[in-house]
């Protein structure tokens, strides 16, 4: 139990998966404008990874693993996620239109989205097993809600703010992530604390 | 779409160096930039295995481009990149372990890395092949040159080395932020602002040139909504999300700014 | 059509890589073993020969300890050569032990672990694993202050987490070198 909640507090908090180990940047920057779109993103994440997770995992130790084919990993694992995303954009779209409406169009953006793959590889090189692996990965996508919620709200103070012009627009966006980033660097110290 | 000009041959090579610098301009594959540009070595090898992969995929697929139907477009990039990816991988476990080592799960990333993706979709699927290997180089050179810089600031100032050796002054107290994650954040955020400022330097040189970035894409663009567009495709998903248009019908650059 | 020319391109993809992967992977043998003897030869750099001891029926009790071989020389016995981790931080931390036949700590590697660089990875330093070499296992290793009966080791300032990962992989290598003992001769 112990050890979960070590693996998820790191992955939230002191190893944040964008901010410490900057995986998801692209939509970090790309969609973070809004608390909307943020909260729209994260939940399609959360979603994805967790499926991805659970499908991925057994597919590399039962199937690659013992056949020797784990060079197939990564071919495989994008092909899952990519089919996955697919699959979930299809069911939402006949099923249940009203998400399809609020969630549909940040799912293609999900399949390039490096903190997928990533989790999903790093499950497989830290030997989790299925359980920490599950745990892993839900930290990973709340981590990832979490830096998008913090700097939606930063980003619309920014935009308030008077900006020098060489720093309009991509710039002073970058700069107040690495604000955002040092800030989570005062967790450092929590998990010893806590668990310790 | 403006009628397509026969851009020099020169240009398709050099335009992938500074006026649409895949990290600098076209803000894409940041990922990889922001996590290992922490020393000299592992930026400027993490650019050459990517320029690696983005070389045979842009040959694979300008080379298969009659031949892969529309309906799979995107899948079938994702295999042949995914498999020069692996081919990388193999061949950096056994010929180059240390790289390996230090540039640890970003390897795999590659395959996500829109760059590549980007330049399949926009480039090499509608290109001759000897075309695509250009533009290839072109933007790998300009990716691993983004990286030299980024990682050659943060290593002098943020470690006082320099490919590991030594720096006579800066090693003494070296600014350790930058090597951190926030210190990434913000040489980048540095790099953009430059790097904008020398591109709007030369265009004002050159006449105001036309910017022909994404100008291939074509409205409804699979891989513009897998990267979200851009920087500079004035449309993008990302773009579409923001102002809260949720049909993401049209992606790229969009005229009617 | 499209699925079947879909299928093609997976096909022949993965034919490629199986064959990349079947040139590739004697070499990658090679470099496993080439990085092995490289380890051993730090650990023991007079010993020639090394022998596997069999661990099977300690590994339940001490499952981080993944192999242990007896180093021997041209004048007899070095010591033992024992490989063992736990998990700290990032992940496991391995770490490669070189005891003498008394069993005294000569010389210690750390091979590659996930720990956060400026602050775990501190134990790799030599003001921390400084502090094991040349002790004898009779009393196993401790980093805190409340354990009198162990020897006290001062933990890297922050890192409580690795260090004690490394404290106790050391701990149960000294164990299972206990165990063993009488087969080293």
């Amino acid at each position: 139990m112990k050890e979960m909640l070590i693996i998820l507090f790191s992955a939230i908090l002191v190893d944040n998966f964008v901010l410490s180990k900057f995986l998801g940047i692209c939509p970090f920057l790309g969609v973070s404008t809004n608390l909307k779109s943020a909260m729209g993103m994260s939940l399609a994440v959360i979603s994805v990874i967790e499926i991805a997770t659970a499908l991925t995992w057994p597919i590399f130790y039962f199937l690659l693993e013992p056949n020797n084919l784990s060079y197939m990993q990564t071919v495989i694992f994008i092909l899952v996620i990519a089919a996955l995303v697919q699959i979930i954009e299809t069911i939402l779209k006949k099923s249940i239109p009203s998400l399809y409406r609020a969630l549909g169009v940040y799912l293609p953006l999900i399949t390039t989205n490096c903190a997928v793959l990533g989790v999903t590889v790093l499950n497989i090189t830290k030997s989790y097993n299925f359980l920490q692996s599950m745990v892993n990965s839900l930290g990973a996508g709340v981590g990832f809600m979490l830096a998008m919620f913090l700097f939606a709200g930063v980003r619309s103070k920014v935009d308030h703010a008077d900006v020098p012009k060489a720093l309009k627009g991509l710039p002073i966006t970058l700069i107040s992530a690495s604000l955002v980033s040092l800030s989570f660097f005062g967790f450092k110290g929590l998990i010893e604390k806590l668990f310790a | 779409m403006s009628p397509k000009k026969q851009v020099p041959l020169i240009k398709e090579f050099s335009k992938g160096i500074i006026r649409e610098n895949p990290i600098l301009r076209l803000i894409l594959g940041t990922c990889p930039t922001l996590a290992l540009t922490t020393s000299v070595e592992n930026g400027v090898g993490m650019g050459i295995a990517a320029t690696f992969v983005l070389l045979g995929s842009n040959l694979v697929i300008a080379a298969l481009r009659k031949v892969i139907p529309d309906k799979v477009r995107i899948p079938a990039f994702i295999t042949v990149i995914a498999g020069f990816v692996t081919i990388v991988q193999l061949l950096m476990q056994t010929y180059l372990p240390d790289l390996n080592k230090a540039l640890g799960i970003y390897i795999p990333l590659i395959t996500v890395n829109c760059i590549i993706l980007a330049r399949a979709e926009m480039f090499a699927s509608k290109n001759t092949v000897f075309r695509s290997i250009l533009d290839a180089l072109g933007m790998g050179v300009g990716y691993t040159l983004a990286m030299f810089i980024m990682s050659s600031i943060r290593e002098i100032i943020g470690n006082g080395t320099f490919l590991g050796m030594a720096v006579p002054v800066l090693s003494n107290s070296p600014m350790m932020i930058l090597i951190l994650p926030p210190g990434g954040f913000f040489i980048f955020g540095i790099l953009v602002a430059s790097a904008q400022k020398i591109s709007e330097t030369i265009d004002k040189r050159s006449g105001g040139q036309d910017r022909d970035f994404c100008a291939t894409a074509m409205p409804d663009s699979p891989a513009c909504h897998l990267c979200g567009g851009c920087n500079f495709g004035a449309g993008g998903l990302n773009k579409e999300i923001n102002m809260g248009l949720n049909n993401g019908k049209t992606a790229g650059r969009s005229d009617a700014q | 059509m499209p699925a079947i020319i879909l299928c093609v391109i997976c096909l022949v993809t993965t034919a490629l890589l199986a064959v990349t992967n079947q040139i590739t992977y004697l070499p990658r043998l090679e470099l496993e073993a080439a990085a092995l003897k490289a380890d051993q030869q730090t650990l023991f750099p007079n010993a020639s020969d090394f022998t596997p001891v069999d661990i099977t029926a300690h590994q339940t009790k001490y499952p981080g300890v993944t192999s242990a071989l007896v180093a021997k020389s041209a004048t007899g016995v070095e010591g033992v050569l024992i490989r063992t981790a736990s998990r700290g931080y990032g992940g496991d931390v391995p770490v490669l032990l070189a005891f003498d036949k008394s069993g005294k700590i000569l010389r210690m590697k750390f091979l590659s672990n996930d720990e956060t660089p400026g602050l775990g990875k501190k134990v790799e330093n030599q003001a921390f694993f400084g502090q094991f070499i040349g002790k004898s296992t009779d009393k196993l290793f401790t980093v805190k202050a409340t354990e009198t009966d162990k020897a006290r080791i001062d933990a890297v300032a922050g890192a409580t987490i690795s260090s004690r990962a490394v404290t106790e992989a050391i701990n149960a290598a000294a164990s299972i070198f206990k165990l063993i003992a009488a087969e080293v001769k």
